[in-house]
């Protein structure tokens, strides 16, 4: 394997785009550990963590904020700027552990590769379990289905959801922008051509009363994927519920957002009363996936468990 | 297709070097084979146990899932650093006495992990240790060895401090 490490954003985009083998490194901890494991191979990385244009935060033109792309976890969790952005500040804290978090990059974590015990558990030398990933045509999560459904498990992809993110792709072609949402397609696909690198995110700003939480279960109560996790923003005006978004993570092949129209003009003071109106619309979110873990029913039970908490955490102030 | 060269300039326990090394060299690998630093261990090779947990830029890391290229310009320090000759430094005596070294398989990044904690936050609680630690895995210990171990180390630097 070849290893390259252009020194600025124009020459990566010209090294991918006249290698269309090369596949980007950033952090490294989601594709170091399958390359280790021999579960991926590549014959060349093109690696993008020191890109000067990918890191630092600054204030955009309407208020928001842009959020390089290889900023670490840590800093994103730690820097002041983002204080109002709660939710996304607790998602980048509870990633996996300090080391982790002290490598790992935005860009990386939002891009990372869905995970299913059939493929990452698996041993490459084993001829059984030749599932889509392995390029099989089967899946053993769930036999029968026509595509991979592993599980996305990253943290700050509902976070940043639910802050209304919109992701700036860069290419040979220029700049586009879209809503993060956008940049997950079926079995785990990303919206993301290959010459195209994730320079940074976009914030809007933060409407005044505005306030968020990210809540998640793990088995452990660090150094963990989540089971199923929950981020949710939320707007009061006059006491009521004047704007609100609710997007669970690790709820099957990319995350979900529910709608939170019938919660509208509610009073904001009842955060149990806000969460029994939006649990029926969860069954329908969280994908019935069942690990060696927990089992699906007990996933969504986890789902309304830390959407009752975040609502509570944004209602209580 | 084979692997290219990279020349490697780093900061290495506090001292500037510079090595030609295959492109796709993992950090660990450069510290133990090209290096001869073999007190940081690889164990999973998966960013799961810590046991390659070395400092880079002051931040423990694990160092088999980092490329060595990816430490360019940096300064990584590793366990080799601490002691001064044969006089250990106080975070591994604060471990010999505490008892919590038994394999000493995950040791020296526990260790690495306890310096970047003490040095950000000289007298951490018990969750704040936990916290801390929650990236480095001890299969003999059963870690309250650890935390104590953290402790003590935390106390005898203050003291150090308030003698000298
Ligand atoms: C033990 C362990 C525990 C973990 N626990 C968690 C957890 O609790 N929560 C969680 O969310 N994640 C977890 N992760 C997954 C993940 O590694 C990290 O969250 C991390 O953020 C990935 O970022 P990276 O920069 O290291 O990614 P990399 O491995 O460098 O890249 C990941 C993917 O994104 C692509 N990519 C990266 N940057 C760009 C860019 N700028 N433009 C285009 N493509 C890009 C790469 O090509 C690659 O496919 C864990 C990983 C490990 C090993
Ligand atoms: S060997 Fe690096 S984390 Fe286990
Ligand atoms: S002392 Fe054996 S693994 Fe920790």
């Amino acid at each position: 394997m070849r290893v390259t490490k252009p020194a600025t954003l124009a020459e990566a985009i010209r090294f991918l785009s006249t290698n269309p083998e090369a596949k980007i490194l950033a952090g490294g901890t989601d594709l170091l550990p399958r390359l280790n494991q021999k579960l991926e191979y590549h014959d060349l990385l093109c690696c993008l963590d020191d890109l000067p244009e990918l890191q630092g935060i600054s204030l955009t033109a309407g208020g928001g904020l842009y959020i390089g792309a290889s900023l670490r976890l840590w800093e994103l969790a730690e820097t002041p700027a983002l204080a109002g952005y709660l939710a996304i500040q607790q998602a980048a804290a509870k990633v996996a552990s300090p080391q982790i978090r002290n490598q790992a990059t935005l860009g990386g974590n939002l891009l990372q590769e869905n995970r299913c015990m059939f493929f990452n558990n698996q041993v490459p030398w084993s001829d059984v379990n030749k599932c889509f990933k392995w390029g099989g045509n089967q899946c053993f999560q769930y036999k029968g289905s026509k595509e991979c459904v592993a599980l996305f498990q990253s943290d700050l992809a509902p976070a940043m959801m639910a802050h209304g993110a919109q992701a700036v792709l860069t290419g040979s072609g220029g700049e586009r922008r879209m809503p993060v949402a956008e940049l997950y397609l079926s079995a785990g696909r990303k919206a993301i051509a290959h010459d195209e690198v994730l320079t940074g995110l976009v914030l809007p700003p933060l409407p005044a009363g505005s306030r968020s939480a990210y809540r998640r279960w793990t088995i452990r109560g660090s150094f963990d994927f989540p089971l199923v996790s929950c981020a949710v923003r939320l707007k009061v005006e006059a006491g009521a519920v004047a704007d609100c978004a609710v997007v669970f993570g690790s709820a099957g092949i990319m995350p979900k957002a529910i709608d939170t129209s019938l919660i509208m003009g509610m009073a904001a003071g009842d955060p149990q009363g806000l969460a029994q109106k939006l649990m029926p619309l969860i069954n329908k979110a969280v994908a019935p996936f069942r690990d060696t873990r927990v089992n699906a029913g007990v996933r969504v039970d986890m789902a309304k468990d830390c959407m009752a908490k975040a609502l509570a955490a944004v209602c209580s102030g | 297709m084979n692997a290219t060269m990279y020349e490697l300039e780093l900061t290495l326990n506090g001292k500037k070097v510079k090595d030609m090394i295959p492109s796709d060299m993992l950090l660990i690998d450069y510290l133990r084979n090209v290096r001869l630093l073999t007190g940081s261990k690889k164990a999973c090779g998966a960013g799961e146990c810590g046991a390659c947990t070395v400092l880079m830029n002051g931040r423990p890391i694990y160092s088999c899932i980092t490329l060595a290229l990816q430490a360019q310009g940096k300064e990584i320090e590793t366990i080799e650093n601490l002691s001064d000759g044969d006089t250990l430094h106080p975070i591994q005596e604060a471990y010999l006495d505490a008892g919590a070294v038994q394999c000493g398989y995950c040791t020296p990044g526990m260790i690495m992990s306890t310096k970047a904690l003490l040095q950000k936050e000289p007298q951490p609680g018990t969750q704040c240790i936990k916290e801390a630690m929650a990236g480095n895995l001890c299969r003999c210990t059963g870690y309250q060895q650890i935390i104590e171990a953290v402790q003590l180390a935390s106390e005898r630097m203050e003291q150090r401090r308030r003698d000298s």
